[in-house]
């Protein structure tokens, strides 16, 4: 039974989805490439692509903060819901054991 | 235009950033060659490639490579020769070059270019890599010269006879990273020149330049970082052109890991870069009378 | 020397190897410095690079700190340093200091997972053609092994991760006040083009997703879950994710 509802879903789940869908032609899956590009000329580049390789030292600092020492400080704060049931608001440090 | 992948120009390239991908392509800035570190693009698709693969249409490339520990005393990353193996294939460059240097030990990569002890033993070794390197591309690869804060105890050779060494035995060609030859000479209490003149300047394939930062030894004496996050120095500058009175006009890269400026920024001084070349390439080329009219 | 050099990196508390030299004989402490500073900025700046949300989420100090433990505890094993930080939420989630944030672990899995897709290979996706041809088929179907493009990555949550990616990333519509934290989420990461795209779906569909990537057929995949099936195809279909359908002949 369960079986037959499965065939027939994915017949009229396709079906549907290509009478209805927008469908990206290779024309509109290049314009979108350029868009990419016109979007970043533009200063917005925000393809964080990750770390880069160096072939140099580097002249900052490790300050070498005590994680343990230390409560999280960032946007973590903003999200804080008093009423929540899970207390994420704890925010405390740990001693080192 | 088609370009000319078989050789480096003697002219002035940048290192090729993710953050100038699409400012090369819209204003094409008049450079001699771009350089890319081989370690970022060993991944299977996405934007790296679709604008890598536009580029390299544009200019001749030079690929450096950072991770595979020619100087380790273990043998090399055999999946990792092969990854890079794959991009050479991929993108065959004008020039390949790695460096005299470790960086991994049982397993671990330290992404840092660590000195190695100069001995018989580990002459030995580097040069059974660059062999293994060189046939495995099918290619001659430079080596480059290190920067380094210490030295070693156990070394019975300098560092410019190791070099040459290196060079006669396995016929690789030098990259002259002429910041590296100042950074060392400060931090060893060396002189820089004498330094160029021992090394196998001859052999140089490709030139680097890049910027160093001052920090402080112990005793209060400048311990120079190559941080490479920072404009050529009056100092590098002018050991470029002894280095160019020595070798002649090679392809010369500026060298940019950290603080990366705008494109033109780049540009501009690899403008100052290829004056030199130009002037240095108007003396060493043997004239040829020209016909007026 | 190369052994020792390694080991003095690695145990933050070693003295500097023996046989370094300096140019007068004297203390080498502070040349070895730089090789450790070297080793530990760069590799928490990666992480740094890799992790955006979460250093956002944690700030500066914190991060740098937790990073700076996952460094020593995790080293690189490969030069290739894109693919750095893959137990990166692993190790947030045993991390004692963080446990004030449940969600910070499920943060850095998507944003590990999303540069995965980043960078990962360019597929031809199934066109509509071939797509239209089977629904003659439509018994055959039953039996369809769909495969989805290797840019596809998908994460379920008990915590509202996509939300909270969202309201970091710059011209946003989400706003971090406007988050319920404990609210679960799937999300789907694609990448039809060059930009990779997020999609927030039902739990139901990540679990049909992931039964797809075993080599499950529809009719096994789709197995007692309720999950709206059009608009899972929709997404797949528009953003170039469904790369292979193949019914059994």
């Amino acid at each position: 039974m369960k079986q037959k509802m499965a065939q027939t879903s994915l017949a009229l789940a396709l079906g549907t989805v290509l009478a209805t869908a927008v469908i990206p032609s290779l024309a509109q899956a290049e314009d979108a490439k350029e868009k990419c590009y016109g979007v970043a000329l533009q200063g917005q580049n925000d393809c964080a692509a990750g770390p880069g390789t160096s072939c140099a030292g580097t002249s900052t600092r490790d300050y070498q903060g005590n994680a343990w020492k230390l409560v999280p400080a960032g946007t973590c704060e903003e999200m804080m819901s008093p009423t929540s049931p899970t207390g994420y608001g704890q925010l405390q440090a740990f001693n080192e054991q | 235009m088609t370009v000319d992948h078989n050789t480096l120009p003697a002219r002035a390239g940048i290192s090729l950033k993710p953050m100038h991908f699409q400012a090369m392509l819209t204003h094409q800035p008049d450079l001699g060659f771009v350089e890319i570190h081989a370690e970022n693009y060993m991944v299977d698709g996405g934007p790296y490639h679709f604008y890598l693969q536009q580029i390299y249409e544009q200019y001749p490339l030079s690929i450096h490579g950072v991770g595979l520990s020619i100087g380790g005393l273990e043998p090399l990353d055999k999946n990792h020769l092969n990854r890079l193996k794959v991009l050479l294939d991929r993108y065959p460059p004008a020039r390949f070059s790695e460096h005299l240097a470790w960086s991994s030990h049982q397993g671990v990569y330290f992404n840092d270019l660590l000195p190695l002890a100069y001995t018989d033993a580990s002459l030995q070794r580097v040069c059974e890599h660059i062999d293994q390197v060189q046939q495995a591309l099918g290619r001659q690869m430079l080596l480059e010269n290190p920067s380094t804060y210490v030295e070693s105890q156990e070394s019975t050779w300098r560092e410019t006879d190791f070099m040459q060494a290196a060079i006669e035995r396995t016929g690789c060609g030098l990259l002259l990273d002429v910041n590296n030859i100042y950074v060392s000479s400060v931090n060893h209490h060396q002189d820089p020149v004498s330094y160029l003149q021992a090394l196998p300047y001859s052999a140089a394939g490709e030139i680097h330049l890049a910027g160093f930062a001052v920090d402080q030894d112990v005793d209060g004496s400048p311990l120079l970082i190559d941080s490479h996050d920072r404009d050529i120095s009056d100092e590098v500058w002018s050991l470029y052109d002894q280095a160019l009175s020595l070798c002649g006009p090679v392809a010369t890269l500026i060298e940019r890991d950290g603080n990366v400026p705008a494109l033109d920024v780049l540009c501009a001084e690899a403008q100052m870069a290829e004056q030199r070349l130009l002037s240095i390439a108007d003396i060493s080329r043997p004239k040829v009378a020209s016909y007026a009219g | 020397m190369q052994a020792e050099f390694a080991d003095a990196l690695l145990r933050r508390q070693a003295n500097e190897p023996d046989h370094l030299k300096r140019w007068d004989d004297g203390a080498t402490a502070h040349r070895f410095g730089v090789y450790r500073n070297n080793f530990s900025v760069s590799l928490i700046d990666a992480l740094q690079d890799i992790f955006p949300v979460v250093c956002a989420l944690t700030g500066v100090d914190f991060f740098r700190a937790l990073a700076r433990e996952y460094v020593y505890q995790h080293p690189p094993n490969s030069p290739v340093l894109v693919f750095y930080g893959e137990q990166f939420a692993d190790f947030i989630d045993a991390f004692e200091p963080a446990r004030a944030l449940p969600y910070l672990a499920d943060v850095a899995r998507l944003e590990r997972r999303w540069l995965n897709t980043y960078h990962s290979a360019d597929c031809q996706a199934v066109s509509i053609e071939q797509l239209s041809a089977l629904l003659h088929q439509p018994q055959q179907l039953e039996q369809a092994k769909l495969t989805i493009a290797p840019a596809c990555q998908w994460l379920a949550s008990d915590y509202a991760v996509g939300s909270i990616w969202r309201a970091h990333q710059p011209n946003s519509d989400v706003t971090l006040q406007d988050v319920v934290l404990n609210r679960a989420e799937t999300v789907l990461l694609t990448r039809p083009a060059l930009e990779v795209q997020l999609h927030t779906i039902e739990s139901d569909a990540g679990i049909f997703l992931d039964r797809l990537r075993q080599g499950c057929v529809f009719s096994e995949a789709i197995e007692g879950l309720e999950f709206n099936l059009v608009s899972l195809l929709q997404i797949l279909v528009q953003q170039s994710a469904l790369t292979g359908l193949s019914v059994a002949k």
